[in-house]
């Protein structure tokens, strides 16, 4: 049959029996589905049941995470006690950025971040190198190192508390051994550039010496963690390339400087990431240590000698429990939620630059 | 240049034994290739050459420095030795440039020295213009010349090879091959190669060491492994062999199941020994029984099975005696399965190795 040369605007009239070749009519297949089987499901059947597994976990999500930050944000609008009060807009966060306990908060968070996050992966890497040589006794070693991970930050902390008890703890008694004065520790407000160095304000000192006792034993309860990441990230580097680069001549510091630490570069960027806004977030130690711990004292007087270990989560936490300013307290953590945020994404697109995949596209 | 000398190196790895009494010469400035199936122990003995591992007997002399035994090893960045991997082992986190370039600033050539020497080599590998880019960015032909680039830009005495070519595919690697050889003909360098493909052994090597079960089985030119073959190893893994077990019943005369066949240089054995008769496919004789025969070791056989190769024609035939033989004869001959043929195989390409 002939195509038409041109198409028409009218619709094409039914051909007649003489003009039309005998088609065969196709009816619509019907294939019965044998016993037992089920006929395909249709796509939307199909999402349910992959949302059906999502679900629990969530719905998990939604109620501690998602509704708390939605919930808490309604509340930072208010002025709210025990029960919720007058409407005051952004005002509570107007005022958090204009209080001077908050920003000295923020300080004492940064100085804290900047001793625990660089030092956590330093002191993670060197063990991990360690514990990946092949020596008698890795896997006791392992198990040693990787031990504070898995004990209750709680109860570490009460034991750190009584090392560095100023009368009794083993702190002191080490420094009477090498026949150095004793130090006050969690007790201590003064900078340690202060102690070292005398003629600094109190604010120019440094982190206090409490702060940097807070920052020993968290830097002590995450290496593990740490190192155990590490590990893996050590294991995953084929041999071969650090033979290439023996064969070359690198050898030690050269070889870990040139070929390892950049193919560890994911590894590190994770863990800088994650710690960051581990050390921000940190609560348990610093208040089991200096909070309501060494310090003793009552929830509104949490954050060790004269406030140098509050950091920004104490602070919350203080106007919150202490203090009863509920909308203060929520418009601070937003206020944290946000500073965390845009550092976190700082540090994606510094960060992601500078790491290397041993696949390539780094 | 260095000539390498394995002396009666064994290694172990646990019951398993790698290497056994392994004694083998490298000579200055030629390619030995370490020609054997997955596990026969060549790259243990790669290794062990480059110091990566400790022999647990024996020893290893670059000239006349011993450089591993079982008590002293030379650590690899002293033995002025370079290794291209089976995976190159290019560092990510370098450009071309830079991995190339790696090895001379760890020795402090100067700056210019070190991009004069690069831009060279990168010349000499057919890889000039690419300084700039990261291994992830080539092909995996490109990345292996960057590898061949890195360990020949630092002027090592000896060249190891691991395999280079097994993650290529077929085309680019036989135009690896080539090149190869010709970089090293233009280089020079003492150079072991490691590799479990004969037929790269033949282009590339001068020598061959054929290694089975941690031992080697026979070194020698690519002509001489080909051609004369010294145990039935290395007659069935270079190239086709009809290998036919039987026993040595007189002066070059050997009876292999039904049939009695001449072969050539039968010196090793004495009569009675079990000998295996080897002869090479292409060397089979074969044509149809109408017309007069003369030959040696002529038989009369069944066609069983014809495989088309193109040029040729592979033929299995059916001999006296369930000796069943392998012939590859020009295409266009029209044999049939079943047809009765006359089969030769001349004494000279009968080789008579140990079982």
């Amino acid at each position: 049959m002939a195509l038409p040369a041109s198409r028409s605007t009218a619709a094409p009239s039914p051909p007649t029996a003489a003009e039309a070749p005998e088609r065969p009519r196709l009816a619509r297949a019907r294939v019965a589905v044998p016993a037992g089987l089920r006929p395909p499901a249709r796509r939307w059947t199909r999402a349910l049941g992959a949302y059906a597994y999502v679900a629990p976990a969530g719905l998990l999500l939604l109620a501690f995470q998602v509704y708390p930050l939605f919930y808490g944000g309604y509340v930072s609008l208010f002025r709210w006690g025990l029960t919720r009060q007058a409407f005051l807009g952004i005002a509570n966060y107007a005022q958090v950025l204009r209080d001077p306990e908050f920003w000295r908060s923020l300080l004492v968070t940064v100085y804290y971040v900047v001793g625990v996050v660089p030092a956590e992966i330093v002191l993670g890497f060197l063990v991990a190198v360690l514990l990946s040589q092949r020596v008698r006794g890795r896997a006791a070693y392992r198990l040693v190192y990787f031990l504070p991970y898995v004990t209750s930050m709680v109860a570490l902390g009460l034991v750190w508390s009584w090392v560095f008890n100023a009368n009794f703890g083993l702190a002191n008694a080490v420094l009477r051994l090498l026949h150095l004065p004793p130090q006050r520790w969690l007790l201590e407000p003064r900078g340690v550039l202060a102690l070292l160095r005398g003629g600094l304000s109190f604010w120019a000192g440094g982190p206090s010496l409490a702060l940097v006792c807070v920052i020993v034993v968290t830097v002590w309860y995450y290496t593990g963690f740490h190192a155990v990441v590490y590990l893996a990230a050590l294991a995953a580097i084929p041999m071969e390339i650090h033979e290439a680069a023996r064969l070359d001549g690198a050898r030690g510091w050269r070889l870990m400087r040139s070929i390892t630490i950049p193919l560890v570069s994911p590894t590190t960027f994770f863990l800088a990431v994650i710690a960051t806004i581990g050390a921000f977030q940190s609560f348990s130690i610093v208040y089991t240590l200096t909070g309501g711990g060494a310090a003793g004292g009552n929830a509104a007087e949490a954050g060790g000698p004269l406030g140098t270990t509050r950091v920004v989560t104490l602070f919350i936490f203080n106007t919150f429990y202490g203090e009863f300013r509920v909308g203060y307290a929520m418009a601070a953590a937003l206020l944290l939620f946000v500073i965390l945020l845009a550092l976190t994404l700082l540090q994606l697109c510094l960060g992601s630059r500078r790491v290397h995949y041993l696949g390539g596209a780094g | 240049m260095a000539e390498i000398r394995l002396a009666h190196v064994s290694k172990r790895y646990g019951q398993a034994v790698a290497l056994r009494d392994v004694t083998l010469v490298v000579r200055h400035g030629e390619l030995l290739a370490l020609l054997g199936p997955s596990g026969c122990g060549k790259t243990t003995a790669l290794q062990i050459i480059a110091g990566f591992l400790v022999p647990d007997e024996g020893e290893v002399w670059a000239g006349d420095r011993l450089i591993s035994s079982p008590r002293a090893v030379l650590p690899p960045e002293r033995r002025r030795m370079s290794l291209v991997f089976q995976s190159y082992a290019l560092w990510p986190h370098m450009t071309v440039f830079q991995n190339i370039a790696f090895g001379l600033e760890l020795r402090r050539l100067p700056r210019d020295e070190i991009a004069r020497r690069v831009a060279w080599i990168l010349e000499v590998v057919n890889l000039g213009g690419l300084g700039n880019r990261y291994p992830h960015e080539l092909s995996g032909g490109q990345q292996q010349r960057v590898a061949l680039a890195r360990a020949l830009v630092v002027q090592p005495d000896t060249l190891l090879l691991d395999e280079p070519l097994s993650n290529l595919d077929a085309h680019l690697r036989e135009q690896m091959r080539f090149e190869i050889r010709r970089i090293h003909t233009e280089t020079g360098i003492t150079t072991v190669y490691v590799t479990h493909d004969q037929a790269e052994a033949m282009v590339i090597a001068d020598r061959i060491a054929v290694m089975n079960a941690g031992r080697i089985e026979q070194v020698g030119t690519p002509p001489e492994i080909y051609d004369a073959p010294q145990s039935h190893f290395v007659a069935s893994f270079i190239g086709q062999a009809n290998c036919l077990p039987g026993t040595l019943v007189g002066p070059a005369l050997v009876r292999c199941g039904g049939l009695q066949l001449r072969a050539a240089d039968c010196r090793a054995f004495r009569p009675g020994d079990d000998v295996v008769l080897c002869v090479r496919p292409p060397a089979v004789r074969v044509r149809r029984t109408a017309g007069a025969a003369a030959g040696d070791n002529l038989t009369v056989g069944r066609l069983v099975q014809r495989a088309y190769l193109g040029d040729l024609e592979d033929l299995r035939i059916a001999l006296p005696g369930g000796v069943v033989v392998r012939a590859f004869v020009p295409a266009g001959q029209r044999y049939e399965p079943g047809e009765e043929l006359l089969v030769e195989l001349p004494a000279d390409a009968c080789r008579l190795v140990r079982p």
